[in-house]
């Protein structure tokens, strides 16, 4: 069981031992902020807590943002000194005020405070924002705090608060260590609007202003929201095409044709569809998520392919899905990324690669005809957050699978080589989707997002690291169930075998600059 | 029908008696000696946990937590039975 160490200012039993249930929860003395954080810890998380008086009352003297700065401050040398993920818990309140002016500036001050509090996550790595005033909106604050208890015993939660804020804390562990949905495949019918088109005709589903059209239409907001922060769409629907598109065309709706990725409109099991999704992004089952409002889907998708997620769509609560969907582990994220941003579209630009690379026929015309320019970078810290993400999503060409947090990756630009490297073509930007660790003239981690294999681009990127070590470079190939297809890569790249353990493991020593693709460009890139 | 206040008493204390362990909860009668078997968290506790059950049966939020909660000499969570008695004066009171 991973530990987590709380440190509050508020008796937080009630929720750690509701945590407790996942982790192996243990508590700082109360209060012991400046202690804590400058001491060490082996916990693999610690959350932080606050009665929101710390920041209001406890301190005249002091204004409240200075007192977050000084947190701020701590959790900075905190993160010197260790390399555990830390879940901050952001502000609830209610206040006492004469008028809704006074009352309005109050909620202002403290919506400030949870800003800053968000801002942190850029400036401290593996950090993490449960967003509890969210939560005590949603719950109603008497239903989430209890003044009394609050000042009795320094226990401000209720006794349901307490399960719904440890749950808030496990999803804030999941955003910043889980693994992330890439892929939501949605329904049609009774998901993406209400009712039937087939049935009820382009005119006759609900998805407008009034009720229960109004549900729909939310609900394609957010689906709109999670594809900006990265999560691709997709849509399966047994329909008749022709109706799908005329809808799409004729109604006003958020979600345009084209903001799916791609779509599925046929009578074929949606199983089929998925798999099929799956081979034309080159993205494992694993990271699709599946919404339909017919259960006998949900079941013939999950019996078909298991790894895929399904969630239901409840057509008797349509405004309750974006609630359910926001929550299903995978889909929140910790952050975004300009990658994230631009998703839906990479995967487009890739849809018109492969029509000219079968135009084309021909593999080295096709290559030479992107006009790739590869631009790399150096312990760039302003990438950390991508390069976090890479590694610890990437699966296929992934030559070690070594995962490492934020802050691991953050001590590694400092002391070691972190590369990394962007790639684009004619076609657009792919951002940064390499990256390298290079300890000791070893490469210990080397992974290219699968969107860009077989166009040479590893073998030109081989070349960063020459430059950084010379012949005296040295390489190792880690079988895991997923990157068999780089199994040789290193012999293909120019390496000899030096040894080769009975698990598969494989240790290299450079040999031979093998060709490559010279017209492939390469530079370094700016640090500005 | 048993009591409605005392049953709350009781499943609040067979609940957090599920962790303590504490082998003078596990049969309790009135004359069982509530507070000095239990630690401070688990008063706290044993308090959310008869808060939340009165609200869902009473459908309000009835405070039984005060100053005198903590304190060995004066708390009405003595013994099962002043528990009970204490609980049902907060309901009654409103």
């Amino acid at each position: 069981m991973k530990k987590v160490l709380f440190l509050s200012n508020m008796i937080v039993q009630p929720i750690g031992k509701e945590l407790g249930k996942s982790f192996d929860v243990s508590y700082a003395d109360l209060d012991s902020f400046v202690q804590t954080l400058t001491g060490e810890t082996d916990s693999d998380y610690l959350v932080m807590l606050f009665d929101s008086r710390f920041f209001f009352e406890l301190f005249p003297e002091s204004d409240s943002g200075e007192r977050l700065r000084f947190l701020g401050d701590l959790l900075k040398t905190f993160r010197e000194k260790n390399r555990c993920g830390i879940v901050l818990g952001n502000l609830f309140e209610i206040f006492p005020s004469v008028n809704t002016t006074q009352n309005i500036e109050e909620y202002i001050k403290l919506l400030s405070l949870n800003r800053e509090m968000e801002a942190l996550k850029e400036e401290i790595s593996d950090l993490e924002v449960a967003n509890l005033f969210d939560l005590g909106i949603r719950k109603g604050s008497e239903n989430f705090m209890n003044q009394n208890n609050r000042f009795l015993f320094q226990s401000p939660f209720t006794r349901q608060a307490a399960k719904e804020v440890a749950g808030e804390l496990a999803r804030a562990i999941t955003r910043l260590h889980g693994k992330r949905k890439k892929v939501l495949v949605l329904d049609g019918d009774n998901t993406l609007w209400g009712g039937i088109v087939g049935e009820d005709g382009v005119e006759g589903v609900a998805c407008d202003e009034n009720y229960p059209g109004i549900a729909y239409k939310r609900f394609q907001l957010f689906l709109k929201k999670l594809k900006e922060s990265g999560i691709v769409l997709a849509m399966v629907s047994k329909n008749n095409r022709a109706d799908v598109e005329e809808l799409f065309e004729k109604r006003r709706m958020p979600l345009r044709l084209d903001d799916f990725v791609t779509v599925r409109i046929n009578w074929l099991p949606k199983s089929q569809n998925i798999r099929s999704i799956a081979d034309e992004l080159n993205l494992g089952l694993e990271s699709f998520l599946f919404v339909d409002d017919n259960p006998f889907e949900i079941e013939e998708v999950k019996n078909a392919v298991p790894q895929v997620d399904g969630l239901l769509f409840d057509k008797e609560n349509p405004l309750g899905m974006i609630e359910k969907l926001s929550r299903f582990p995978g889909v929140a994220a910790h952050v975004v990324t300009q990658e994230d941003r631009v998703k839906s579209e990479q995967y487009k630009s890739e849809k018109k690669r492969s029509e000219v690379f079968r135009e084309t026929g021909d593999l080295e015309a096709f290559i030479k005809q992107l006009n790739i320019e590869i631009t790399w970078w150096k312990n760039n810290k302003k990438q950390l957050s991508r390069i976090t993400q890479l590694i610890n999503k990437t699966n296929q060409f992934n030559l070690t699978t070594r995962r490492y947090t934020q802050a691991e990756v953050e001590e590694m630009m400092e002391q070691e080589t972190v590369l990394s490297f962007k790639v684009e073509d004619r076609f657009g930007d792919m951002g940064i989707v390499g990256v390298m660790i290079i300890k000791e003239c070893r490469i210990d981690t080397f992974l290219l997002s699968c969107r860009v294999l077989g166009r040479g681009i590893e073998e030109r990127i081989i070349d960063a690291a020459l430059e950084v070590c010379g012949d005296e470079l040295r390489a190792e190939y880690i079988p895991s169930a997923k990157n068999s297809q780089v199994e040789n890569l290193y012999e293909r790249l120019g390496f000899a075998i030096e040894e080769t353990e009975p698990n598969g493991i494989k240790r290299y020593r450079f040999k031979q600059r093998n060709a490559r693709r010279e017209y492939i460009k390469m530079k370094e890139g700016d640090y500005a | 029908m048993p009591d409605p206040i005392e049953k709350i008493v009781l499943d609040v204390i067979a609940e957090i008696n599920e962790e303590l362990q504490v082998d003078t909860l596990k049969h309790p009668d009135g004359d069982t000696k509530l507070f000095e078997a239990l630690d401070s968290m688990a008063v706290l506790d044993f308090i959310l946990g008869v808060e939340e059950s009165l609200q869902r049966e009473y459908g309000r939020y009835i405070q039984i937590a005060n100053e005198k909660s903590m304190d060995p000499e004066s708390t009405p969570f003595k013994t099962v039975e002043s528990a009970v008695a204490f609980i049902r004066e907060r309901v009654s009171d409103g």
